[in-house]
């Protein structure tokens, strides 16, 4: 109880503890490229665009959204919460909506017919939705990073924003994601949780 | 490359501080780059991190500068004090951490300000003005939450009745079901008190502190004569940590105490005879002090159980609140006869307090917090170093003028680094510890070193408690207990996990019995200064 919490791994925290929002934008490692160059190009038909980040819980919907809301300054986010009539900000553009599936019927087709450009966190795929009002739509899986290559950056970039100095860090290695993305498969969150216990006993710097 | 590099420095090398204290220090700024500054403010505030979403303690903001040219190359130094809050104190469990910090903010126009930020080290100091010397009831050590005044009262009150509405109306149609549970209930109930009759079960101190002794009465004189298996109190504590929101939202729970005392043995209870017994125990030694937060918590509680054979049991459960011992000042004792007002004091203007534990060495637990303070100060200069490239920063002894703490320790550089070879037995592993300095991790690299090889031991037992999901040591230790005490013999403490087969032949061992068996060593536990290891099977 002494000593700086995580100093012995010269670290700050438990890296694959909880972080916030704010802490997750700076640590994503999201290709935007293809909804920023969606969202951005200029339509014929002068209608607004739409990009679906589909996937299940704990895949990286959530990072997509935070990460473009990030880059589009005037943009408006909001995460609807299970059981809850989400509440849709009337400026913000691109409107970035968490948890989409969510909105009620109404919600859908007055948003889908307006002129708002939208970014969708979803596990329901609402491209025919989407087409019968006249949109253009992106679809990307959320999953879509998460190659044992791309786990591997996220986790050691999660222990990095950690970091207390420039002494050595404990690393994850190739072996240890092959053998949680066998048992985890593209589910980031899981495999944080097991690595938070790896971590928590971690006694010395090494690698994992 | 940032604009600015941010050292922060403390007036104490172990940035150890208590309730009340004066934190001191210095926020050095090195510019890097011509810019205009809109400003220089410092925040200090405590927040949890760990496995749950992030608790935040009040912000607390001090302007050092205001507006001004930052030329590249210049240096800036602001000296800063303020008053440690005195609660919650530091905490480092296993779902949940809480720490103090100190950030530095350059606001810089239009773009990304640089920060740094560090913590130190927040101990049980001066009472929280809520301790108005009450055990008897729990008491909310948050901060006051700011009147809502009359509208956001009516808007309240307004909500409470429409759910209370909302919630008849359903309740109507749940009518037969909810009936049919609550008669089972009361039908329940009525059986137990047909035995028992009342129960009156007497616990003096809600608000208790670790290692005090806690007084537990139960009275009740039964109705009729019948068996009983036990009548036993539980004390367990409870990590709880959400993560997420919504439909991701999550709750991990950790236990972290479990033990059970006998009121009782089990027998005959003669119908018409008064039970009143009396158990007093020493409560669990803990730093887990009870933490309610929105995400992230701590709980005690206290179960009395009579255990009836074949029949519904009659328990009671209370909430406990567990508390800095320096938080009771005279009116928790300690065994030894110390209590907690004589824990700390206060050294003079130099506003340095010292505890008592750190300076007896003779006790075994204080003898433990006089070398973690030697830790705290080893590890507080191996963050000594520069900024990193990401604008953190940490310690610099520069100019760093400490103050005699009295408890600092300076570790001495070991010469011992490197690997070490694998003790041939438990005597030559003890050796080998007792041969380095704790405060740096060489002992976790001898114990590394001894993984691999078995180890007959012979352990005092202090403590046997039930381990259910703390240590992950591998398939058939999930539900077995842990053994801690004193390697024979010596000083050293050790804890063992042992497999679910084990508990029933654990269960005939006592404090202070001598226990022996095969082990395999896993690690170094730097918190308690024990070796951690299982029992072989």
């Amino acid at each position: 109880m002494n000593s700086l919490p995580f100093s012995h791994l010269n670290l700050r925290r438990n890296p694959f503890g909880e972080f916030s929002a704010e802490e997750r934008i700076a640590m994503a490692i999201v290709d935007l490229s293809p909804a920023i160059a969606h969202l951005d190009a200029k339509r014929p038909d002068g209608r607004a665009a739409v990009v679906q980040v589909l996937g299940d819980k704990g895949f990286g919907k959530t990072t997509h959204l935070l990460s473009l809301s990030a880059y589009y300054g005037n943009s408006a986010y909001v995460y609807i919460a299970e059981g809850e009539r989400g509440r849709i900000p009337e400026t913000g553009e691109p409107l970035l909506i968490d948890e989409a599936q969510r909105l009620t019927t109404l919600q859908r087709i007055r948003l889908f017919r307006s002129p708002r450009t939208l970014v969708l966190g979803t596990h329901r795929d609402f491209t025919a939705h989407l087409k019968r009002s006249g949109r253009m739509v992106l679809s990307l899986a959320a999953e879509r990073h998460t190659t044992p290559e791309r786990i591997l950056m996220i986790l050691n970039t999660r222990i990095q924003s950690v970091r207390r100095s420039d002494r050595p860090t404990p690393s994850v290695s190739i072996d240890t994601v092959m053998r949680l993305y066998k048992q985890f498969g593209p589910d980031l969150r899981s495999i944080q949780h097991s690595l938070y216990e790896v971590f928590q006993k971690l006694g010395s710097v090494q690698d994992v | 490359m940032s604009k600015c590099r941010i050292v922060i420095t403390f007036d104490r090398p172990d940035r150890i501080y208590y309730g009340g204290d004066t934190v001191r220090g210095v926020a050095k700024i090195i510019v890097q780059d011509d810019t205009k500054g809109n400003g220089i403010k410092l925040t200090h505030r405590w927040r949890t991190h760990g496995r749950g979403n992030t608790d935040y303690g009040p912000e607390e903001i001090v302007i050092l500068a205001g507006p001004q040219l930052l030329m590249a190359g210049e240096e800036l130094e602001f000296t800063f004090e303020f008053t440690a809050p005195t609660y919650p104190v530091t905490y480092r469990g296993h779902l949940i951490y809480v720490d103090h910090y100190v950030r530095i903010d350059v606001d810089v126009p239009w773009s990304r300000n640089p920060w740094a930020e560090e913590e130190y080290l927040l101990r049980p100091g001066k009472l929280p003005a809520q301790m108005t010397g009450q055990r008897d009831q729990l008491i909310s050590l948050k901060p006051p939450v700011a009147d809502a005044g009359m509208p956001g009262k009516f808007l309240l009150w307004l909500v409470v009745i429409l759910l209370l509405g909302v919630v008849a109306a359903f309740a109507f149609f749940l009518l037969p079901v909810i009936a049919v549970v609550a008669a089972w209930f009361w039908v329940r109930k009525m059986a137990v008190v047909a035995r028992v009759g009342n129960v009156e079960v007497t616990l003096p101190h809600l608000i208790v502190a670790p290692k005090e002794p806690w007084p537990v009465t139960i009275r009740f004189t039964p109705r009729k004569s019948f068996t009983i298996n036990s009548i036993a109190l539980q004390i367990t504590a409870t990590e709880s940590a959400t993560s997420g929101s919504g439909s991701n939202k999550s709750t991990t729970t950790h236990p972290l105490i479990s033990e059970r005392h006998v009121i009782r043995e089990g027998g005959l209870l003669v119908g018409g005879e008064t039970v009143d017994e009396k158990l007093i125990i020493n409560f669990p030694d803990t730093q887990a002090y009870s933490f309610e937060q929105s995400d992230n918590n701590i709980r005690w509680t206290a179960e009395i159980r009579i255990d009836i054979p074949k029949y519904p049991d009659w328990s009671k459960t209370e909430q406990l609140q567990v508390v800095p011992i320096e938080f009771l000042g005279e009116q928790a004792r300690l065994p030894d006869g110390s209590t907690g007002a004589g824990r700390t004091k206060f050294s003079g203007e130099d506003a340095t307090w010292l505890s008592e534990q750190d300076e007896d060495s003779d006790d075994d637990d204080t003898d433990d917090d006089a070398h973690e303070d030697g830790r705290a100060y080893g590890d507080a200069s191996e963050t000594n170093s520069e900024e990193d490239d990401d604008g953190n920063s940490s310690l610099s002894n520069a100019g760093n003028s400490p103050r005699a703490t009295g408890n600092a320790v300076v570790a001495a550089p070991s010469d011992a680094a490197g690997s070490f070879p694998v003790p041939a037995s438990m005597l030559e592993l003890m050796q080998q510890l007792a041969a380095v300095d704790r405060h740096n991790n060489l002992r976790a690299e001898i114990v590394a070193a001894a993984a691999a090889s078995e180890y007959d031991v012979s352990v005092q037992i202090d403590r046997i408690v039930t381990s259910i999901g703390t240590m992950n040591v591998g398939p058939g230790y999930e539900n077995g207990k842990s053994i801690t005490g004193k390697i024979d013999g010596t000083e050293q403490t050790i804890e063992i996990s042992t497999p679910e087969e084990m508990n029933t032949e654990l269960e005939g061992f006592r404090r202070g019995d001598i226990w022996g068996g095969t082990i395999q060593v896993l690690s170094w536990d730097s918190l308690y200064n024990r070796i951690r290891a299982k029992l072989l099977i």
